[in-house]
C-alpha cells in the first residue's frame, strides 16, 4: 500500500517514513499541500497522512482538495494544534472527511494499527 | 420696653435719617449699609424690628429678609421693606419677599409717618401675640410707578432667573473672600441652605477637604490681594462633596471700582460614572486582547512542543519496539534524533522563559559600542556591504547581560533582513535624555537617560493596524513553519528591553521601511563602575513603597532590597503617613524615596496621597507607579506632584533606572 506524509517539519516527515517502511508500506512525501497535490499526481497513492498547519498550503484547505479530486484517497489528520487548539483544527479535519485525526505527540504503533484498519476494510490497489 | 431697631441701606443719608426717626421713638438702633453688614450686626444685636431698602450690593434685602427668616435665631424679627421700587415690584414683594410690611418710600415726612405706623403695628402685634402675619403696605399717596424702574426691575428678574436656572453652581464673593450670594444649582451641589452660606468665608463655608488649603491660599492672594488669578480644580482630580464629584473654578472679577469673586461649581458626577464605566469597559476589552495574546502564545507553543515530542517519543518507540534487531548504529541514529529534538525543545523553553524573567539575572558594565560592532559583525559574517554602522555617541555604557542584549539585536536584525535582504542594514548607536515620558508607537518610555540603538530597513513595513500586534508570542506575519520559536522574536526582544528597564519602539512606514529603536538605561557616564551606582552608604537609600497589592509588594520589595534600598511596603497611605510624621520628629533618619502605586480599584487617589505626603515634608521625592501608561498622572506626572513614573511591570533594572535618575537628578 502507499502513502504520503504532508508535514513542513522533515525531521517528522524522517520519523513517519521510518515506521511506515517498517510496516511494509511504500512512502511518498511533501513538505506542503502544494507539492503533495504534485506527488498525488505522478503517483497516487491509497492513504493521505496531513498534517495541518503548514506554510504555502495549509492542511485543512489541502484535505478539501484531496477529497473532491480523489475521492477513493482515505485520510488521516494530524496536528499539533496552532491558535485555536488541536481539537478544533481536527474537528474542521473530520468534519471535511478525514477519516481518522490523530493529536501530535503521535502514537505511531496506533498510527500503523489504524493504517492496518483501513488496509483490511478497503484494501490495496 | 426698649426695641432693639436695625436699619440697613445703602444710601447714607436716607439710612440716617430713618435711624433718628427710630431713635425719637425710643428705639435702640444700629445701622448697616449692605445686607452683609447686617447680617454681621444682627449676630450679637438681635434685633427686635428691621427696615430695609432692597436692591442693595453684597446681599440685597431680599436675600437679607429671607436669611433672617430661615434662621432661629431670628424667625420672629418684625421685617420692614422701604424701597423705592415698591410699587413697581408690588405684587412679586407680596408674595416673595418675606416681611411683615413694605413701604414705598416718599418723601421724608411721608418716611416718619410710615415708620412710625410700622413701630406700632410691631408694638401690637408683640402685646397680642399675633400668629399669622399680614402684610400690610404703605404708599405715598399720589406716588406714580415709574416705567423705567419696572423696566430695570424686569431686566434684573431676567437675569436672576437666568442664575436660578443655571446648571452650574454660582456661588459669589466679595472683596473680602465672603459669600454673599448663592444659586440654587450652587445649594443643591452642596446640600445646604442658603442661610448657612451667607456671610462665610469661603474656606470655611463648604467641606472643601484635601483643597482647603489652595482655597485659602486664592481667596488670600488672588481675590482678597488683587492677585487676580483663576484656581480650578480639575476632573482628573475633582473634589468630592458628600456622593457628588465635582470640579470647580475659582474667579476673581474686577468691576468698575470694586472687585467680586466667583466660584462655579459643576457636578460632573454623571459624566464621571459614565467615563468609569467606559474606562471598565475598556480594561475587559484589554483582558480580552491580553487573553487572545496568552491563547495565540499557547497554541503556538503546544504546536512547536507538540511537534518536537511526536519526534522524540516516535523515535525512542522505534528503539524500545525494534531495537533488539536494530544495529548500533541504528540505534544510535535514531536516539541521536531524540537527542537533537530534546536540545530544541530546550532552547525553546529558554526562550519562553525569557518572559517570565525575574531580572535577578547577570548584569555586567557593557560598552554598547563594542557589543555592537561585535554581534552585527558576526551576525552578517563580517560582509561590510550588508550593514551600516553610524555611532553618534562614544564610550557610552549600560547595565546589561550581554548575552541577551545580543539574541536581542539579532532578532531584530533577522527581520530586518527578511524584510529587506538586498539593501543594506542601517544600524544606528545614539543617546537621548528625556525630561518627560514619552510615548512612542504605543509604548511608554519613562524619563531618563537611555542608550539608543537603531536598526532601520528599507523593507516593505508594517501597517499600523499591525503594530500594536507585533509583540505578540507567536503572532507573525510570516508564515507558520517547521522552525521552532518563530514568531518569538520580537516578543522576546520586548522581554529582554523590559528586564533591562529598556523598551523597544518599533516605527514604520509600508513600502518605505521600518526602524526599530532598543532604548536601553544609561549609566551616569562619570560612574561607569556598577558597583558605585549600586552600593551607595546604605543609610541614605531608604524607600516607602505604597502598593494596595500585596504581592507586587512583595516583589517590589526584593528588588529594590537588592539594589541596596531599605524598604517598607505599605498597602495604603495611612501607614507611609505615620511613618513620616515620626521622621518629622527625628531629622538625623534620613529622608526616604517614596513609591506609590496608581491603582483604579484602590480608594486613595495616588495624587491625593502625593499632595497629603508634601503636606508632611515638602521636599520629598515621590515616584508614580502604574499598569496604566496612558493614564494622565503617568503622563504628566510633575503636575500632580511626582518626580518620576515608572510603567508596571517593573524590572530590576527599571527600578534601578528610574531610582538612579530621581537620586542623581
Amino acid at each position: 500500500m502507499k502513502i504520503l506524509i504532508i508535514d513542513d517539519d522533515d525531521k517528522i516527515r524522517d520519523l513517519f517514513r521510518m515506521w511506515l517502511e517498517k510496516a511494509g508500506f511504500e512512502v511518498f512525501e511533501a513538505e506542503n499541500g502544494k507539492k503533495g497535490v504534485a506527488v498525488q499526481q505522478a503517483s497516487p497513492v491509497d492513504l493521505l497522512i496531513c498534517d495541518l498547519i503548514m506554510p504555502v498550503q495549509e492542511g485543512i484547505e489541502t484535505i478539501t482538495q484531496f477529497r473532491n479530486d480523489f475521492p477513493e484517497i482515505g485520510i488521516i489528520a494530524i496536528s499539533g494544534g496552532g491558535k485555536i487548539g488541536p481539537d478544533s483544527y481536527l474537528a474542521v479535519a473530520e468534519h471535511l472527511g478525514a477519516w481518522r485525526v490523530f493529536t501530535k505527540p503521535v502514537d505511531m504503533p496506533l498510527l500503523i494499527e489504524t493504517i492496518r484498519e483501513w488496509e483490511r476494510s478497503n484494501g490495496s490497489r | 420696653m426698649d426695641i432693639k431697631a436695625l436699619v440697613v441701606d445703602n444710601n447714607p443719608v436716607l439710612l440716617r435719617a430713618v435711624a433718628a426717626i427710630l431713635q425719637q421713638e425710643g428705639c435702640t438702633v444700629k445701622t448697616a449699609g449692605t445686607g452683609l453688614e447686617a447680617l454681621e450686626i444682627a449676630d450679637a444685636f438681635t434685633p427686635d424690628f428691621v427696615v430695609t431698602d432692597l436692591i442693595m450690593p453684597m446681599v440685597s434685602g431680599e436675600q437679607l429678609c429671607r436669611i433672617l427668616r430661615n434662621t432661629k435665631k431670628h424667625q420672629g424679627v418684625f421685617i420692614v421693606v422701604l424701597s423705592a421700587t415698591v410699587l413697581e415690584d408690588r405684587e412679586r414683594i407680596f408674595r416673595e419677599v418675606q416681611c411683615d410690611m413694605c413701604i414705598a418710600k416718599g418723601n421724608l415726612q411721608e418716611i416718619r409717618q410710615h415708620v412710625r405706623e410700622a413701630l406700632q403695628m410691631y408694638r401690637q402685634r408683640s402685646s397680642t401675640i399675633a400668629g399669622e402675619n399680614q402684610k400690610s403696605e404703605r404708599i405715598p399717596d399720589g406716588l406714580q410707578p415709574s416705567e423705567m424702574t419696572s423696566e430695570l426691575l424686569l431686566e434684573k428678574r431676567h437675569y436672576s432667573d437666568i442664575l436660578a436656572n443655571l446648571e452650574e453652581g454660582i456661588i459669589e464673593l466679595n472683596n473680602q473672600g465672603k459669600v454673599i450670594a448663592v444659586n440654587s444649582s450652587a445649594l443643591n451641589i452642596l446640600s445646604c441652605r442658603e442661610e448657612s452660606l451667607i456671610g462665610m468665608l469661603l474656606p470655611e463655608a463648604v467641606a472643601w477637604g484635601i483643597f482647603k488649603k489652595e482655597i485659602e491660599q486664592w481667596t488670600d492672594r488672588q481675590l482678597i490681594a488683587l492677585g487676580m488669578e483663576n484656581y480650578d480644580i480639575f476632573d482628573d482630580n475633582p473634589l468630592l462633596l458628600n456622593d457628588k464629584i465635582v470640579t470647580a473654578s475659582f474667579l476673581p472679577i474686577s468691576e468698575a471700582d470694586s472687585n467680586f469673586g466667583l466660584c462655579i461649581l459643576r457636578d460632573i458626577s454623571r459624566r464621571y460614572k459614565a467615563e468609569k464605566h467606559t474606562k471598565e469597559l475598556n480594561n475587559a476589552l484589554k483582558l480580552v486582547k491580553k487573553m487572545d495574546a496568552i491563547s495565540c502564545m499557547a497554541g503556538g507553543v503546544a504546536h512547536d512542543f507538540n511537534n518536537l515530542l511526536t519526534v522524540i517519543c516516535g523515535n525512542l518507540d522505534i528503539v524500545t519496539l525494534y531495537g533488539e534487531n536494530q544495529s548500533a548504529e541504528e540505534r544510535n541514529k535514531l536516539l541521536t534524533q531524540a537527542r537533537k529534538a530534546s536540545l530544541v525543545a530546550v532552547d525553546l523553553t529558554r526562550q519562553i522563559s525569557c518572559f517570565s524573567n525575574f531580572g535577578i539575572t547577570n548584569r555586567e558594565d557593557v560598552q554598547v559600542e563594542q557589543l555592537v560592532q561585535e554581534t552585527v559583525g558576526r551576525f552578517f559574517n563580517w560582509t561590510k556591504e550588508r550593514y551600516r554602522i553610524e555611532i553618534n555617541c562614544l564610550e557610552r555604557h549600560v547595565h546589561a547581560d550581554p548575552e541577551e542584549l545580543a539574541v536581542a539585536l539579532g532578532n531584530v536584525l533577522q527581520n530586518a533582513l527578511e524584510a529587506c535582504p538586498d539593501e543594506a542594514i542601517r544600524i544606528v548607536v545614539d543617546e537621548n535624555n528625556f525630561t518627560t515620558p514619552q510615548l512612542m508607537s504605543g509604548q511608554f518610555v519613562p524619563a531618563g537617560k537611555y542608550v539608543r540603538i537603531d536598526i532601520c530597513d528599507r523593507g516593505r513595513g508594517i501597517s499600523s493596524e499591525l503594530l500594536f500586534r507585533i509583540f505578540d508570542p507567536y503572532y507573525s506575519t510570516k508564515e507558520r513553519s517547521a522552525l521552532k520559536g518563530m514568531g518569538l522574536g520580537l516578543t522576546v526582544v520586548y522581554a529582554i528591553m523590559r528586564n533591562h528597564g529598556g523598551y523597544v519602539v518599533v516605527r514604520s512606514t509600508p513600502n518605505f521601511g521600518t526602524t526599530v529603536s532598543l532604548y536601553i538605561p544609561s549609566l551616569p557616564s562619570e560612574k561607569p563602575s556598577a558597583v558605585a551606582v549600586e552600593q551607595p552608604p546604605a543609610e541614605d537609600r531608604r524607600i516607602l513603597l505604597i502598593e494596595p497589592d500585596r504581592q507586587i509588594g512583595e516583589i517590589g520589595k526584593i528588588m529594590l532590597s537588592h539594589l541596596g534600598f531599605s524598604v517598607k511596603v505599605y498597602r495604603n497611605r495611612a501607614g507611609a503617613v505615620a511613618e513620616l510624621k515620626k521622621r518629622k520628629g527625628d531629622l538625623h533618619m534620613p529622608r526616604p524615596l517614596i513609591i506609590i502605586a496608581v491603582s483604579e480599584t484602590h480608594d486613595e487617589s495616588a495624587a491625593q496621597t502625593c499632595k497629603l505626603l508634601h503636606e508632611i515634608d515638602p521636599a520629598l521625592q515621590i515616584i508614580a507607579m502604574s499598569g496604566t501608561v496612558l493614564d494622565p498622572i503617568m503622563v504628566n506626572y510633575r503636575d500632580y506632584g511626582f518626580v518620576n513614573a515608572i510603567p508596571k511591570p517593573f524590572s530590576m533594572d527599571s527600578l534601578r533606572h528610574i531610582t538612579n535618575t530621581v537620586l542623581h537628578s
